[in-house]
């Protein structure tokens, strides 16, 4: 869908029909798309920089289908930040490549899930059952986005704070739970290796 | 190898408490830095560079890469971008750290200790974590490693950057399992257990990746996870070799000793008389028709209580080389309150090996208490009379006899490199395990 920046005029284009939010790459304020009555929701500050090879418009290829990085949400927690990329697959589909030291995991999002456990209930080794695979809870902790650019299937503004549950699996599994102030998400997702994903359009960084 | 080139992408600024340069070169994956000229613990997580923590840095290590310096290894372009040392829970051993960088592949860790290096990478999808604690072996990757030490690691020396919130004085339980070359090491801290494995890397590699100009650490004993010269597949490939040359060569010899090679080449009877003591008897030619082969010398005679002494000298008849030799026969029998006893044989065997081809006769002589060895003989012993039946020797040459020497001597001479290579391998692994608590080769040194 295309559509034009109800703040500066530029063209923005929701490639994806997950599609919630989208930072103008021009004026850089944040359009939420409420079925095609765009709003806009303020304007968000510069991305952080890192050196993160991946930019938006980036290709790659996972599981044999092709996919495009539509946009990212940089999280921040009190031990590192990481990237995660929401990613457009062309058969319609949308996941996550999170980016992390060199580390990269490809998840989806499984909607419809309600299920979700009383975050009270979760602490290191608490077991769970998702899909008849047994989860592990690996890691709990706070984490905010730090800077948004492009679309993103929910409100992700910079600011935005949740608590992040890692989950893992015996046969390398990876699940996670997003605690939101609003809504939770949970994601299901494996670790890829950087080359498996044949990646392309990449960000020149030069001197690398 | 060439020199690398800086990274283009670094930010400076100025060290908050001193006022120094402070370089970053891992933008956005840095959570803080040292400040390299008042040790001050500088946060890196925004631009606010908040300094968290200043401290004294101890008495350090020769640095070998400095920050900033770029490598080539295994294909990827690495940049030193952080340096620390870390000891052991006795204070004895101290090792160093190198944080290297690439936007691509993220982090990794050269490691050095007595002048040994790792390459070492944390990974994410870690062995089943809970027993590893109370383990003497994991398998990780079909892999099996071995308990090799058991203690904590306590950072005593910081430079450069890091991807955590680093301190000095930061102390985590340390287990190190290994299967050289590589080492599998497991951080346990309060907060989360890391796991990472190490490969042992030359470290003249590490020289020319970073073209390294100062004097590399002097290598000291045998690092834990250092590959043995004396590799297992080696010593396995020999081992299984060695047993089928073993095998084989048994088998051949067992093959020539069952089915002894039975072509009776001469066969006769030879009569000694009273008078002919000391008399040499001759036997007829017989031929040697094999190239080069050993031949079996039978010579039978009936004996009661008694003995026979034979001289015999093979002659062959065309060039008149000679091979002397004695052969004793004896053979006694009785009864006693246990029966029948005998003592001896009547038949003797001698092998003489290496014979050319060719045509050969024996020279033979006797001598006995059956035949008469002189006037003066004893009187114990019965003189020969003429009604005495006459001594025969019953003699038979056969060729191709099973000689034991050379077998002994092929089983020697094929076993002392495998012997050799198994003990060296065996000293290595001594050696590598002399630093551990939980070495398989219990070395009495210690004690």
């Amino acid at each position: 869908m295309r559509a034009t920046c109800p703040s500066c005029g530029a063209d923005v284009e929701f490639k994806s029909r997950f599609a919630y939010m989208a930072v103008c790459s021009y004026c850089k304020s944040i359009i939420v798309r409420h079925d095609q009555n765009l709003k806009n929701l303020g304007i968000t500050s510069d991305m952080p920089e890192d050196l993160s090879p991946l930019q938006i418009g980036s290709l790659g290829i996972y599981k044999k289908e092709n996919f495009e990085i539509v946009g990212r949400q940089k999280i921040l927690y009190p031990n590192g930040t990481w990237n995660e990329w929401y990613i457009l697959f062309k058969n319609g589909n949308d996941g996550w490549l999170a980016e992390a030291q060199g580390d990269y995991m490809v998840s989806f999002e499984k909607r419809n899930f309600n299920q979700f456990p009383k975050l009270s209930s979760l602490t290191i080794g608490t077991s769970i059952n998702i899909d008849q695979i047994l989860f592990l809870v690996d890691d709990i902790k706070q984490i905010v986005c730090n800077g948004s650019e492009g679309e993103l299937p929910f409100q992700a503004e910079i600011g935005r704070k949740s608590t992040s549950i890692d989950l893992v699996s015996s046969n390398n599994d990876f699940a996670n739970f997003d605690y939101g102030e609003n809504e939770s998400h949970l994601f299901l997702g494996s670790y890829v290796e950087f080359e498996s994903l044949q990646l392309g359009n990449l960000r020149q960084l030069e001197g690398w | 190898m060439t020199e690398q080139k800086k990274s283009p992408y670094v930010k400076t600024f100025s060290c908050p408490s001193c006022g120094g340069s402070v370089t970053i070169r891992a933008i956005g994956s840095s959570l803080n830095v040292v400040c390299s000229y008042c040790s001050s613990i500088i946060d890196t997580s925004n631009e606010n560079y908040i300094v968290i923590e200043t401290f004294t840095n101890k008495k350090r290590k020769k640095q070998i890469i400095e920050l900033g310096d770029r490598g080539n290894l295994f294909g990827t372009l690495w940049e030193n971008i952080g340096y620390m040392e870390r000891k052991d829970q006795s204070g004895k051993y101290t090792w160093s750290e190198y944080l290297l960088f690439n936007p691509m592949q993220g982090f990794r860790w050269l490691t050095e200790y007595g002048g040994h290096w790792s390459f070492v990478k944390t990974i994410k999808d870690k062995p089943e974590s809970d027993r590893v604690f109370n383990s003497s072996n994991i398998t990780y990757k079909n892999t099996v490693y071995s308990l090799f030490n058991k203690g904590t690691a306590t950072i005593s020396f910081v430079i450069g950057e890091f991807y955590w919130q680093i301190r000095i004085g930061e102390k985590v339980d340390l287990i190190e399992f290994i299967a050289p070359p590589e080492i599998l090491s497991i951080e346990r801290s309060e907060d989360e257990v890391n796991w990472s494995i190490g490969s042992y890397i030359n470290a003249n590699l590490i020289r020319d990746a970073f073209s390294i100009k100062k004097i590399m650490p002097n290598q000291v004993g045998i690092a834990p996870n250092q590959p043995s010269p004396y590799n297992l597949d080696l010593t396995q490939k020999i081992t299984k070799y060695w047993k089928l040359f073993l095998i084989t060569l048994t088998c051949i010899q067992l093959y020539f000793f069952l089915i002894p090679d039975s072509d009776i080449i001469y066969s006769s009877k030879i009569e000694f008389r009273s008078n002919d003591i000391e008399k040499t008897k001759v036997s007829q030619s017989f031929e040697v028709n094999e190239k080069e082969t050993n031949l079996r010398l039978n010579f039978h005679t009936p004996l009661n209580d008694s003995w026979l002494e034979l001289q015999v000298e093979l002659i062959n008849d065309d060039t008149g080389d000679s091979i002397e030799f004695e052969e004793g026969i004896e053979y006694y029998s009785g009864y006693d309150s246990d029966g029948h006893w005998s003592e001896g044989s009547e038949t003797t065997e001698k092998i003489i090996t290496a014979i050319p081809k060719g045509r050969y006769h024996l020279n033979i002589e006797a001598s006995g208490p059956n035949l008469l060895r002189n006037e003066n003989a004893d009187s114990s012993i019965p003189s020969w009379n003429s009604e005495s039946p006459p001594v025969i020797v019953t003699i038979e040459v056969k060729t191709g006899a099973t000689i034991w020497s050379n077998f002994i001597l092929s089983l020697i001479l094929l076993s002392l490199f495998p012997i050799v290579i198994l003990w060296r391998r065996h000293s290595f692994e001594s050696g590598r395990w002399s630093e551990s608590d939980y070495s398989p080769y219990n070395s009495s040194e210690e004690d």
